[in-house]
């Protein structure tokens, strides 16, 4: 082609890019910014001096390095069980662990105090213990159950791609059941649960809706910083505890960056065996059977209970039948729930959008800075959600960017938030796509722009819709960033909820929640529908 | 099937870009830190009183101030309703309410009120206790119900108290302060005056917490939760606010109030937010809200406030104001000692 055609090509592309590039310093290093300046260095004194800062910070630690303990051993045995054993079942067994990742925050954890509390109906009623849930422990448990679920997806599709030709060649080998795990299953998958055992470390650490109702005067960092807003309306103190909170979590989302890198580190080849897992003995099996099944009581009973609560009259007291909170919910609250389906929407769209040109124009091509933009991408997955949020509040409230009290600026920060997962899928697809059909492409006198909207986004397109709904999904459910950006006449359904327990409205919120619930199942429905085996929304591998 | 695609998205791009709402009637926007059936009733009677439109976001009163300091810029909003004085004087104190004087203001008597007209007391709430009924009967078969707060320390309450932390409730601090002043009351007729007697007040108050510690199982986040607990069954009897624990009464919930003596309480205040987008609005919503009407919405609908202007009806089913006997709560003192007792209650509460 001629200098003015290959002129233009270079230049649309660098374009791209950097438009792309604004974006994210605008978006994610600006806001990111305002929270940390937000206190003076005298302020962080202060805060650092306080002695519950203190203790926030080490229960933190804390609770964060056990649950994330317990809840991987969970996820890595029940993914196990799925895939090396053929207990009865699975197909519940697959599908109930989806419940937890849908929870909006609260209201879970009331169902695990009516259920398994002091006097709760299993553990007092039933059992006759006297066992208190509140507490670090009962958060142990809780936090365990409620984040499980990442752990087994991710393990789940990491198992799934180890061939099992090397399974049975040890076993020809004559390595018996225990041998071949250790020795093959475990090392093969060890990369996957560390990578799934950090992703849910950071969950756990800015875990709010459960220690807030459970953990009672034991303080972690996400209830510090909600107990300064909450209680002391101090907004210094809350943008200085988000910052010390974002350090942790940075370090971990580094950690698994530079360890495990987004590459994927399964097995030898794309080319299966065809050959079935190799299965574990009877024994091994009940065993498994038992603990899966035993997990699936749990999460079934307090979802049920949340359900039937939607429809009796005062939660956990009067069970009479009423629609009495549904009422509320279509009538004033209705705007709330309309309002987060609409902003999930955009924002899932919006985040996928944005990966897949991210994943093209960023990871795709080679330039300078090109590492970080990459590394932007993927940053707001390191940002715990509240600092997202008062990030947005604080760097766009005046001209120039005025965003504030508009639509837009929540479906901005949804959108932000959810764009590194996105990202991490169009990426790892675009590396298994040959380097040869865009060449061909260009070769043929293809622009880029060309390239991109007739070979590149049709390849991803499957990324692409598996981060829009995951997108959605996330977004509806969200809380921590919504909640100080929601404006009057602009809420959301979770923010709604968060003001009705506030003034123990618990049957509305209760409904609300139900509501958001079913949505987002009708959603994951549709998709495995009409999507089907293609798209595997959870088949995430990092964050 | 692309640009089927494209289309869609380019379509969605242009829908999402309108979600802007453009709205010319006139309107105010208001904070509002309230149970909704209140919130709500005040509301539509504004609206069919004035015409003016009103859009709301509702939250926790910390909530809402920590919006309003965070938008000091470029305010979002017109009006903060709810919240106690403590809340607003410390968004006066930095200068983002508006002095304004609506008409109502004169019905109310002055301690209520911000003698520099940046905030108005339309309400009082009381601390009080809910008690478990038919869990005093299963679990502390003979035993009374609590008539004071001392009588919170008898040893038979071991393991039945929720209550709530100050770090995360401001009603749990001003339980702190109402301690420290009923003692600081008592040490007056031992001779003690002003700063001797408010020493000697909090040397007794936190004696009387150790052993409050003691009694209590746990300390939740929010000074609403020990009703849910307390009513759910899981503790006998809770410290919370009156107005609250009335809610739960009334649903026909197993459980009843009780207003010790000499207990503490919070002036719901309403102010104006300087250089929200409709100030006009602004002062026309907070003269209804201090006016008699809303006042007596408040006291009959949802969450059951006294009133602050004489001559409006109290709350049913609570105990008549005259009858209750509130501590001398020294707002200033309390406020300027907040950090420092924060700190010492760490220290002195175990669990």
């Amino acid at each position: 082609m001629n200098l003015k055609e290959r002129i233009f090509k270079i230049n649309s592309i660098y374009l791209i890019i950097f438009i792309l590039g604004v974006i994210l310093v605008l978006f994610v290093v600006l806001p990111v910014l305002k929270v940390f300046v937000y206190p003076s260095l005298e302020d962080y004194g202060t805060i650092l001096s306080r002695a519950r800062s203190i203790r926030a910070i080490k229960n933190s630690l804390f609770i964060t390095m056990m649950s994330t303990l317990t809840a991987t051993i969970f996820g890595f045995l029940y993914a196990y069980t799925l895939e090396y054993s053929d207990i009865p079942w699975k197909r519940t067994f697959r599908f109930v662990p989806v419940l937890p990742l849908l929870s909006p925050p609260f209201v879970v954890a009331l169902a695990w105090i009516l259920l398994f509390g002091r006097r709760g109906l299993i553990t007092y009623e039933l059992f006759k213990l006297n066992w208190s849930i509140y507490g670090w422990k009962g958060l142990w448990l809780v936090q365990s159950i409620a984040f499980f679920p990442y752990s087994y997806l991710i393990i789940d599709s990491v198992l799934k791609e180890i061939d099992p030709a090397l399974e049975f060649a040890a076993k020809n080998a004559g390595a018996d059941g225990f041998h071949v795990f250790k020795t093959i299953t475990l090392p093969l998958a060890l990369p996957g649960i560390l990578n799934s055992a950090i992703l849910v470390a950071i969950y756990v650490l800015a875990d709010f809706g459960n220690p807030i109702v459970i953990a009672g005067n034991w303080p972690v960092l996400p209830t510090e910083i909600y107990g300064r807003i909450s209680g002391h309306y101090d907004l210094t103190g809350a943008t200085g505890l988000s910052a010390v909170l974002l350090i942790p979590t940075f370090l971990l989302f580094i950690i698994n960056r530079k360890i495990l890198g987004s590459k994927s580190f399964v097995t030898v080849t794309g080319k299966g065996s065809g050959l079935e897992k190799p299965l574990v003995g009877k024994v091994t099996r009940w065993i498994l059977f038992f603990l899966c099944f035993f997990i699936v009581s749990i999460i079934i009973l307090v979802y049920g209970i949340l359900f039937i609560g939607s429809f009796t009259r005062t939660w956990g007291v009067d069970w009479t039948f009423s629609v009495q909170h549904w009422n509320i919910l279509f009538g004033t609250k209705i705007s709330s729930l309309y309002n987060s389906i609409r902003y999930g929407l955009f924002a899932g769209g919006g985040a996928a959008l944005f990966s897949v040109l991210a994943s093209y124009f960023i990871y795709g091509k080679s330039f300078l800075g090109k590492k970080i933009l990459d590394f932007l991408v993927i940053l707001p997955a390191a940002i715990p959600g509240i600092f997202l949020g008062v990030g947005f509040l604080l760097a766009f409230n005046r001209p120039p960017l005025l965003l504030t009290g508009t639509s837009f600026i929540i479906v901005l920060g949804l959108m932000v938030w959810n764009i590194p997962l996105g990202y991490q899928s169009c990426t790892a697809n675009l590396t298994q796509i040959g380097n040869e059909i865009e060449e061909g492409a260009i070769n043929l006198g293809a622009n880029p722009l060309r390239v991109f909207k007739d070979i590149i986004f049709p390849l991803l397109h499957l990324p692409f819709f598996s981060g829009f709904i995951m997108g959605f999904l996330r977004s509806i459910t969200n809380l921590s960033i919504v909640i100080f950006l929601i404006s009057p006449g602009k809420s959301t359904a979770t923010a709604e909820i968060l003001s009705l327990i506030q003034y123990a409205e618990l049957g509305p919120a209760i409904a609300i929640c139900i509501a958001l619930f079913s949505i987002a199942l009708l959603v994951i429905f549709l998709t495995q529908l009409f999507l089907g085996k293609e798209v595997n929304l959870f088949s995430q591998r990092g964050i | 099937m692309k640009k089927a695609f494209f289309l869609i998205l380019l379509v969605s791009l242009i829908i999402f870009l309108f979600s802007f709402s453009v709205q010319a009637a006139e309107k105010v926007l208001v904070y509002a830190a309230l149970d909704s059936p209140t919130l709500e009733a005040i509301i539509s009677e504004f609206k069919s009183a004035t015409g003016i439109e009103v859009e709301w976001v509702s939250g926790g009163a910390g909530e809402m101030a920590v919006r309003i300091k965070a938008e000091k810029d470029r305010p979002q909003a017109d009006v903060f309703i709810g919240g106690s004085t403590d809340v607003h004087g410390d968004l006066a104190k930095e200068g983002l309410l508006a002095r304004i004087s609506p008409e109502n203001a004169k019905f109310i008597p002055a301690q209520y009120i911000d003698p520099q007209g940046q905030y108005f007391g339309w309400y009082l709430g009381l601390l009080g206790l809910v008690l478990n009924t038919e869990m005093l009967q299963r679990e502390l078969p003979g035993t009374l119900p609590p008539k004071t707060w001392d009588d919170l320390l008898a040893p038979e309450w071991k393991g039945h108290i929720v209550s709530s932390g100050p770090a995360t409730s401001g009603g749990a601090y001003i339980f702190i302060a109402t301690q420290i002043f009923r003692f600081a009351e008592l040490a007056n007729f031992f001779g003690f005056e002003g700063q001797a007697a408010l020493a000697e007040g909090e040397r007794a108050a936190w004696n009387w917490f150790r052993k409050f510690d003691q009694n209590v199982d746990l300390y939740m986040a929010k000074a609403t939760e020990p009703i849910t607990l307390t009513a759910q069954g899981e503790y006998v009897v809770g410290m919370s606010w009156a107005h609250d624990i009335l809610v739960s009464v009334e649903q026909g919930l197993p459980v009843e109030l009780i207003v010790p003596p000499y207990t503490g309480f919070e002036i719901g205040s309403v102010s104006a937010i300087k250089g929200g987008p409709n100030p006009e609005a602004a002062v026309k919503f907070v003269d209804f809200v201090i006016s008699g009407r809303s006042q007596e919405i408040n006291a009959t609908v949802g969450a059951k406030r006294y009133p602050t202007r004489p001559g409006v009806v109290s709350p049913p089913n609570s105990p008549d104001i005259k009858g209750v006997v509130l501590v001398k709560y020294d707002r200033a003192w309390a406020i300027a000692n907040r950090e420092r007792l924060l700190g010492v209650w760490e220290e002195v509460i175990t669990k």
